[in-house]
């Protein structure tokens, strides 16, 4: 219950393993919440990294969380035209 | 009397234990992905999407953190009860995958037939034939009349008597 009124950790860079993640899926994703924070992408042979900064205050506690549900569609729905 | 129904606990029972991690308002599990195949594992997490944050990580080979973290308070039943559902879901996709790959022929011959197997005129073809073949025999002269002009017509031969002026 204390835990209850406890902001939840808002990490600053959400890693996105390119097995799992298509990368042109997590670039998608980072166009579409450009507006509402600073979004550098970094690239190395196993991931994309995404870090955030200055993101508005209305979204500062989900961003990151909203970029991965995104990423994370945008890589389904690519897989499933792929294998059509 | 919980020790009384406690079963023995042995190698085989860890194995099929889902284990997962709880935590403020998330949940966290590991997949093996030589059980659960990466789309079934995609269709169980798209299933979720809504209701809750999704993050997959590569623990290791073969292997696939699922992290949920839902989008209002939860209790920790309600995040055990969110883990179950996933587990259930993830069967179902890994059936609708193997029935889907055990199916594959019978469809593949299905759509062949459907497209490629008939002897000539396929059913559309015949239909348009016959339908072309009732008006010629309702127009012997086959003097196209265009309909827009019919009713005038027909409205001006029966208010004059006379017969319509040709178009």
């Amino acid at each position: 219950m204390a835990n209850a009124t406890a902001a939840p950790a808002q990490p600053d860079q959400v890693r996105f393993h390119r097995s799992l993640y298509d990368p042109a899926a997590v670039e998608e994703a980072v166009r579409a919440f450009a507006d509402l924070a600073t979004l550098e992408v970094l690239r190395n042979a196993e991931d994309t990294l995404v870090v955030i900064q200055h993101a508005h205050p209305s979204v500062a506690g989900v961003i990151a969380d909203e970029l991965a549900n995104f990423a994370l569609s945008e890589t389904i729905a690519r897989s499933r035209e792929v294998s059509r | 009397m919980s020790e009384a129904v406690a079963a023995p606990t042995t190698p085989a029972d860890d194995r099929a234990d889902f284990d997962y991690e709880i935590s403020d308002r998330q949940i966290r599990f590991v997949i093996d992905e030589q059980i659960y195949p990466r789309d079934a594992l995609f269709g169980a997490a798209y299933i979720f999407i809504d209701r809750c944050y999704v993050l997959l990580d590569r623990p290791g080979d073969q292997r696939v953190s699922v992290r949920f973290r839902t989008k209002a308070a939860a209790t920790e039943a309600e995040l055990e009860a969110l883990a179950g559902e996933f587990a259930n879901e993830l069967l179902n996709q890994v059936l609708r995958l193997r029935v889907g790959e055990s199916t594959a022929r019978i469809r593949e011959y299905y759509m062949a037939r459907a497209f490629f197997a008939t002897d000539g005129k396929s059913t559309i073809d015949q239909l348009l034939a016959e339908l072309d073949a009732e008006e010629m025999a309702e127009a012997p002269l086959e003097v196209a009349v265009p309909w827009e002009k019919k009713p005038a017509a027909d409205a001006g031969q029966a208010a004059t008597g006379a017969p319509a002026e040709k178009q």
